[in-house]
């Protein structure tokens, strides 16, 4: 294989891994804090493509300013739909395993809410735009701008979100609850507002992520499901609660995949992500970062 | 045991009648007893006696179903862990909890999560380096690579990073070989003679009387003797089931 195409390859593993990092970051900061799994993560990122796409075409609002209004729109949804539905039942439920099952049914529902009621207002109808198509070479490889934008912004806010956790005070609290949920109580950490915080930073991501991904990718109600399917894959590569394993394993995942098609066929990568899933699960329950790394 | 009627003494915390339960299980029945404020106050018993569970309940764990907590003459019944640990109450937990995948020093600047610990956070960092020697040299390891004497004085470090006035321990000495129980006591005389109002909750029955101002006799969730610690150590019931006598 020649040198540019190799670079191509990478270069789009590279992209799409970004993504996935932003993505698997934003669900494994609610998996981890609160233990809940978040099914409806896909659909939030569906809601920012259409948020996005809509306010581009009807009100001609530039993508790079719809960044900044989808993750504060996502982070509203994240607290509300915390505030109304998930505090009072984390206090509500007799036992964990009570809790987890009610959550899943709930984040289910909301998954096919979401989705139906934005085939019902937008019908199901494939959109797209085009925004900041213009193609330039890095190494002879061309790139579009709005995939190297895209690619910026997800490794920026990757690094932000590490930065939020290694450095500041409010990001070891939630390292601290993900890994000693009543020691850290006992420290004097506020559970429920990192609850609150993790939920609606981990619906911002995703929503950012749809965003992005609505830069260049089809839009349609029920986009979701696959991007769901692949934070949890992510997750699991990456270690649950572990962050930093999330943000490797969306990388890692992203360059797999992309190799693995270009080797094979476009039709084979949820059939190869899905392999990656059960091999690491096989070889490596705790994820590939284990526990220790965060 | 009834109530302490003596008015004039000036209690830290004052737990009265309280009933814990872990979800339906009970665990204590009207339990009382008193903390003086610059005391070394002990509740001993044996396993499953309630130890913890009344240490959880004082630090918001677990609910109190029935019963009052007062501290500093306030009532805490319906206050968050969070609340409690701002008011001054810190628990070094049973088991020790030290945050595995922390470093020595995160674990020590978590425990100055409360506003009003922050504020003096390097301060007393330095004097949790002072008190423990050891913890200094390992400042960046993972609290989960210690061993387990490094952990209790990581944990009672983490304890005293909120500037508690009540710091309470559940079981410090447990699974410690003597040397590290000494040093355990001693440092517990060290920090009790900076000012902080000690709650120690063990099952080293004779170290933890000879050390105790006042302490309690939980058995079976209900408080059964209450004495000074010199006093107990000598009473006959104390001798034939706790000090093997
Ligand atoms: N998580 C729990 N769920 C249900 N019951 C519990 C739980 N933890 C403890 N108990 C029960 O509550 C009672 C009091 O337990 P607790 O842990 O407070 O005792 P303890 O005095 O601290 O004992 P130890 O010295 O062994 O630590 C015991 O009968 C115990 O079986
Ligand atoms: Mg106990």
């Amino acid at each position: 294989m020649e040198l540019t195409r190799i670079l191509q390859i990478l270069s789009a593993g590279l992209i799409i891994g970004g993504i996935y990092a932003l993505i698997a970051v934003g669900l494994n900061l609610i998996y981890g804090t609160m233990r809940l799994l978040n099914i409806a993560h896909g659909e939030l990122i569906m809601l920012g493509a259409y948020v996005t796409y809509w306010l581009y075409t009807l009100y001609g609002v530039s993508p790079l300013i719809s960044m900044i209004l989808v993750s504060a729109f996502s982070a509203l949804i994240g607290l509300i739909v915390c505030w109304s539905i998930f505090l009072p039942i984390i206090k509500t439920s007799k036992s964990a395993a009570v809790l987890e099952s009610n959550s899943l049914l709930i984040f289910f529902g909301l998954s096919v809410i979401f989705s139906n009621l934005a085939s019902l207002l937008w019908t199901a109808d494939i959109r797209g735009y085009s925004y900041m198509t213009k193609v330039f070479y890095i190494l002879g490889v061309p790139l579009m701008h709005n995939r190297l934008l895209a690619f910026l912004v997800a490794v920026v806010v990757c690094i932000l979100s590490y930065l939020l956790l290694q450095k500041t005070m409010l990001g070891k609290a939630i390292r601290a609850l993900i890994q000693d949920r009543e020691a850290s109580q006992l420290v004097g950490i506020n559970a429920r507002f990192i609850y609150i915080f993790s939920f609606c930073l981990g619906f911002a991501m995703a929503g950012l992520a749809g965003c992005l991904l609505s830069m260049f990718y089809e839009i349609t109600p029920f986009m979701g499901l696959p991007y769901t399917i692949v934070a949890f894959i992510v997750i699991v590569l990456g270690g649950l609660g572990n962050i930093f394993g999330s943000l490797m394993g969306g990388f890692l995942l992203g360059l797999l995949e992309t190799i693995g098609v270009s080797l094979t066929s476009p039709g084979l990568r949820p059939i190869l992500s899905y392999s990656i899933f059960i091999l690491i699960i096989l070889v490596r329950p705790k994820g590939i970062f284990g526990r220790g790394v965060y | 045991m009834k109530p302490n009627t003596d008015k004039e003494e000036k209690y830290l915390l004052d737990v009265r009648a309280i009933s814990v339960f872990y979800e339906a299980i009970q665990a204590t029945w009207d339990v009382w007893f008193t903390v003086r404020e610059g005391s070394v106050t002990a509740l001993v018993g044996s396993n499953g006696a309630g130890k913890t569970a009344i240490m959880k309940s004082i630090s918001g764990i677990l609910p109190t179903s029935e019963g009052s907590i007062l501290f500093m003459d306030q009532v805490l019944d319906r206050l968050a862990p969070h609340e409690r640990v701002e008011r001054g109450i810190s628990l070094v937990p049973e088991g020790r909890k030290v945050f595995p995948y922390l470093t020595v020093q995160e674990n020590l600047e978590i425990g100055a999560y409360s506003r009003k610990a922050r504020k003096r956070l390097n301060q007393t960092m330095a004097e949790i380096f002072e008190l423990f020697p050891p913890l200094a040299a390992r400042r960046k390891q993972l609290g989960v690579s210690l061993s387990g004497g490094e952990q209790q004085m990581l944990a009672i470090g983490r304890g005293l990073m909120s500037m508690p006035s009540l710091l309470m321990l559940d079981e410090p000495s447990l699974g410690l070989a003597p040397i590290m129980v000494k040093l355990v006591f001693e440092i517990i005389e060290k920090i009790n003679a900076e000012g902080v109002t000690i709650l120690l909750v063990e099952q080293n029955v004779r170290q933890t009387l000879q050390h105790a101002e006042t302490a309690y006799v939980l058995e079976t969730g209900r408080i059964k003797l209450k004495g000074k610690g010199s006093e107990l150590l000598e009473n006959p019931h104390i001798k034939k089931a706790y000090l093997g006598l």
